[in-house]
């Protein structure tokens, strides 16, 4: 069966014009973000690299168009985001899948809405599982599978979906150090293949390096902003022992990452 | 901790044995206690298969009274079930609806089940539906109010992915929160169960002419101790059979949690 696999021009370019975010409370406004300016083109791996707490997934999610930005505005593919689409897809930390569907349901579950009929979105979903790693898991529920396997089947949920941008907020986060590896070189590949635009949240150097074409790196908030993007430019597939890979690793300290903005 | 199951049936087991010998023990001597309550297998003998309840034109068998009481207990419970989701849903969608009928649920939900049965018979006459709408009443309120409070704890992140999927409002109330919140409204219902069933029992011991309610009023009627203790071990071993019931549609049914991942 052929999945739908958009060419890389398909692939839709994300723009952040000027977007702050604030917080009232008591009376007195807290800048959490402060004027953030990106342009990510079409089939980017962009990842976003900072320390807890300085509004990484605020950003995200406003990209997202899951909670408007105090000021500023995000244009995906360019039509203006005011709330979610079915074209962006998020990866949240928390696999977030229904507890009471099986692993292809959950799959199956955007292209449910849309309407597509039982046997062709379950069919569909099967492919996609069988993408991930997962073809033997599709009758499993959320509860049976590991931390691991959740995402998987999150990123398969994603891509059915049909969503051209994928955001992914530190959906490694939670998972042991082999789990990670594995789901990095699951992620590279998929990339690769399919040519997404990718957001990708991470407070892990080496995950970002390993992964992306270009790492903005966020400086603590409060009044968080973005201090510099660095160029990966490494071919793929990457070694994350290599050398080169680790002397860029080094040379984005998070001590940068930490350095606050008016210091 | 979870006991482990073959431990529970022991203990469960030793525990009912020692109370009924220690029964049966007290019922042989001569006291006049023992003519009051009758040991289990006195009373129990006192089913033998031509056994019928009650006098003349109104006779029925165990098996009757034991459907009846249990046919109004579950058709009232999935009742109130029903118009619990519905309105539960119903108070979180829409505001004004929600102030419109929250006076009305906090005035009404006070009157004890057993309160209404006067006006059940009153209006619905002695029969099924009185005993249905008594149960109903008993757990409509504490089911709805629990069932808003199950959508007011669900994921956030469960309506965001619904919206990152691009889910329509109808769609993310079908698809996303009724099923997210089934489980919790159904806990609740097993925990009221005892109250419906109390509340079925009432209406069958006073008003109603059927069921294992009247199997005890019998008893009293006829001065029969054997008939009243054999109700009531009815009554305990039907509710425990219904609760189980409810446990395993817990279990198997409805078992993903209604507010966390």
């Amino acid at each position: 069966m052929n999945l739908s696999n958009p060419p890389i021009d398909m692939a839709i370019d994300v723009h952040v014009r000027g977007v702050q975010q604030t917080w009232t409370r008591d009376g007195v406004d807290y800048v959490v973000l402060q004027k953030i300016d990106l342009d990510i083109p079409g089939g980017e791996f962009f990842s976003i690299v900072g320390p807890s707490g300085c509004g990484k997934s605020t950003l995200l999610r406003i990209i997202a168009g899951l909670q408007p930005a105090s000021s500023g505005e995000v244009h995906i593919g360019g039509r203006l985001v005011r709330q979610p689409r079915t074209d962006v897809g998020m990866v949240f930390q928390e696999a977030s899948l229904f507890p009471w569907l099986t692993a292809i349901d959950n799959v199956a579950f955007g292209p449910k809405l849309a309407g597509i009929e039982s046997h062709v979105r379950r069919a569909q979903a099967q492919e996609w599982l069988s993408r991930v790693g997962l073809q033997d898991a599709s009758l499993l529920y959320p509860h049976q599978l590991s931390g691991g396997m959740k995402q998987r089947v999150a990123i398969a949920r994603v891509l059915a979906n049909g969503a051209r941008v994928l955001l992914m907020d530190e959906p490694f986060a939670a998972l042991d150090y082999l789990a990670r590896r594995n789901m990095q070189e699951l992620l590279g590949n998929l990339w690769r293949e399919f040519r997404k635009t990718v957001i990708f949240v991470t407070h892990h150097i080496d995950e970002a390096v390993l992964l992306s074409d270009r790492i903005a790196l966020m400086t603590p908030g409060p009044e968080a902003g973005i201090s510099r993007i660095v160029n990966v430019s490494e071919e793929r597939p990457r070694d994350p022992q290599s050398e080169a890979m680790q002397a860029l690793t080094r040379s984005i300290t998070l001590v940068e990452c930490s350095k606050r903005k008016d210091a | 901790m979870q006991d482990r199951w073959q431990e529970k049936f022991l203990f469960g087991t030793i525990s009912i044995l020692v109370i009924w010998g220690v029964w049966e023990l007290f019922g042989r001597t001569e006291l006049m206690a023992a003519k009051i309550f009758p040991p289990p297998s006195i009373f129990i003998s006192s089913i033998s298969s031509d056994f019928k309840i009650g006098l003349a034109s109104q006779t029925t068998s165990i098996h009757a009274a034991i459907l009846a009481s249990v046919w109004r207990v579950s058709a009232g419970l999935f009742l109130g079930f029903i118009a619990a989701v519905a309105v539960g849903c119903g108070i979180a969608v829409s505001g004004k609806f929600r102030l419109c009928v929250m006076p009305v649920l906090s005035l009404v939900a006070p009157v004890a089940p057993v309160a209404w049965i006067p006006l059940a018979l009153v209006v619905f006459g002695i029969g099924n539906t009185a005993a249905i709408f008594i149960v109903f009443m008993g757990v409509f309120f504490t089911l709805t109010i629990g069932c808003v409070e199950a959508i007011n704890h669900m994921p956030k992140r469960r309506l965001e992915a619904a919206a990152l999927f691009g889910a329509t409002p109808l769609q993310t109330w079908r698809f996303v929160i009724v099923p997210s919140i089934l489980p919790a409204v159904f806990s609740n219902l097993r925990i009221n169960f005892i109250a419906a069933w109390m509340a079925v029992l009432a209406g069958e011991m006073t008003g109603l002419r059927d069921g294992l309610g009247a199997v005890i009023m019998n008893g009293r009627n006829l001065f029969d101790n054997r008939l009243i203790l054999l109700g009531m071990f009815l009554i305990g071993g039907t509710g425990f059979f219904c609760d189980l019931a409810l446990r395993l549609i817990q279990k198997k049914v409805l078992w993903w949690p209604s507010n966390r991942e």
